[in-house]
């Protein structure tokens, strides 16, 4: 199979405290993975350093064979933050508008949408279903739509790759289910690989092919149930106590 | 009717006045979209103290005015993503005092109140042949900017945090765009009067604001408004004898008013909330 992340005896820290330490784990093309673990325990520092915004202490992160801070092809790699909601929502763009802000890079240099540029944001929005929308204002869409029309920004750069943090807080059951089948779709029918963070195992448990569970900065790569991820959780807290933090950069 | 075109200093005044017009609230869009509609109040102030220290050079004082304006414009983007993050306002209330400080002390040593007044105020009638000269070429500048960068300038104004992530240049755009910022504020001087630069800044796209249903239109609406405000603001103060900086304000204060009556008029005829596919509403 083909390993589009490899990451090797990753240690990182803010300050004085290991936010992540020992991480080895490797991600294939076609996985559909999700990051468990209660907040603080590292989930998003990785997803930063996958992306290249932070760099390793220690260790090494490898994404489509290119060293992560030296990754150039971002449009390779699709990147839903958890602040994307966090904008003005009575700002006045339209959904087309938002998801053609994301094929800036090119856009060469004079910075106008062409003809091809803008086909591809109608095939972005109607993969998530949402072509019908792409003239409505973004503030007027409700929280799973919203996310939907996110979910085509990252698609319209055509990605292999896409990193979903915390997509389901602030949904209700009904947006979740939706957004599901959609990511679901994603997965299948375009075969992209897809990494999402989340704290709450019982809604995704059944939605991923597999589970890296992560408890204060240590990661266990294969959780494959409830019970496993427990157990992970006790081991980690039982580890805790014989641990004393070092700082080494 | 058309008396009011045989005057030359009013032929420079609709030429000059269009140019505001249509440059001022294309600026406006992004200021206002990223909270800092009272820049211009800011800058307007520290341009002052260029104009009022050419005043007291005895030189023209427009070049300085500018150059006074971008430096505080760029002063104020340092101030607020560094020591002043999450406190925008606070980084204009900063350059505000300083500018008004110093712009107090230059017109007390300029000695010369009638040409700063111009300055405060606006004045059609002293627009001059070099004027022209400044205004013409550096609006055709700025709109050209505005057009080359206009898809970055969105998103940055969007959300800066994810135009980042996407490989926005975002710090550089914003140097680029406080630039343009200042330029437009210390052009606009002549013409409308420090004072109600910001109300130009503001107006005009506050009223596209209650209309548009895309940014694009958004764009397009605030100059649209932005013009009737000056050709109006123009003909009132020749017809009427009144300062035109305060028609052409006046006139856009009509116009937002007319774009809440629309808004009004358009929710009356398609009440509706958020958008439920099976219930989608078409508006146009």
């Amino acid at each position: 199979m083909d390993k589009i992340i490899q990451i090797e005896d990753l240690y990182f820290s803010y300050e004085q405290q290991w936010v992540l330490q020992e991480v080895n784990l490797e991600i294939e093309r076609g996985e559909f993975a999700a990051f468990i673990g209660p907040n603080g325990s590292g989930k998003s520092t990785l997803f930063k350093l996958i992306l290249g915004f932070l760099k390793p202490q220690r260790g090494r992160i490898t994404i489509f064979d290119q060293p992560a801070e030296k990754f150039s092809a971002r449009g390779r790699v699709g990147y839903i933050s958890q602040n994307v909601r966090d904008f003005n929502h009575s700002f006045p763009a339209t959904a087309g508008e938002i998801v053609g802000a994301n094929l800036y890079q090119e856009m060469g240099f004079v910075k106008l949408l062409n003809s091809a540029l803008k086909g591809r944001i109608k095939r972005a929005l109607k993969l998530v279903d949402m072509e019908d929308f792409k003239n409505e204002p973004i503030g007027k869409l409700s929280g799973g739509q919203k996310q939907r029309v996110f979910i085509a920004r990252t698609l319209v750069t055509e990605p292999e790759l896409i990193l979903l943090d915390e997509p389901l807080v602030g949904l209700d059951q009904e947006a979740q289910k939706d957004f599901f089948q959609v990511i679901n779709q994603l997965h299948r029918e375009l075969g992209i690989t897809i990494i999402m963070i989340s704290h709450d195992l019982h809604v995704i448990s059944n939605q991923v092919s597999r589970i890296v569970c992560f408890q204060r900065g240590k990661i266990y790569p294969h959780c494959a149930s409830e019970f496993d991820y427990n157990a992970y959780l006790q081991q980690v807290q039982k580890e805790d106590r014989l641990f004393i933090p070092s700082h080494e950069h | 009717m058309w008396e009011i075109f045989s005057y030359s200093f009013m032929q420079r005044g609709f030429l000059v006045g269009n140019i505001i017009g249509l440059v001022v609230p294309l600026i406006g869009v992004f200021l206002n979209l990223k909270r800092l509609s009272l820049i211009g109040h800011t800058l307007a102030h520290v341009a002052l103290a260029g104009v009022a220290l050419g005043i007291f050079l005895g030189i023209y004082p427009v070049p300085l005015a500018i150059m006074v304006a971008v430096v505080a414009a760029l002063g104020i983007e340092k101030l607020r993503h560094s020591a002043y993050s999450g406190y925008a306002e606070l980084s204009l209330a900063i350059i505000l005092a300083m500018g008004l400080g110093l712009a107090t002390i230059l017109i007390s040593l300029a000695d010369s109140n009638v040409a700063v007044y111009s300055y405060l105020f606006g004045s059609i009638t002293l627009v001059t042949r070099q004027d022209l000269m400044i205004i013409i070429p550096l609006g055709a500048v700025i709109a050209l900017g505005v057009g080359i960068f206009y898809n970055g300038f969105f998103f940055v104004a969007f959300n800066e945090e994810e135009a980042k992530l996407s490989g926005v240049p975002v710090k550089l755009f914003n140097i680029i765009f406080m630039i343009m910022v200042a330029m437009v504020v210390a052009l606009s001087m002549r013409i409308i009067g420090g004072l109600l630069i910001s109300s130009l800044i503001v107006l005009p796209v506050a009223a596209a604001l209650q209309v548009a249903r895309s940014f694009r239109q958004t764009v397009f609406l605030s100059m649209l408004f932005g013009v009737i405000s000056v050709n109006l603001g123009l003909v009132l103060s020749f017809y009427w004898d009144l300062a035109p900086g305060g028609t052409i304000i006046l006139a856009s204060v009509f116009i937002l008013l007319l774009a809440f009556l629309f808004k009004a008029f358009r929710k009356m005829r398609s009440p509706k909330g958020m958008i439920i596919r099976e219930e989608k509403v078409d508006y146009e």
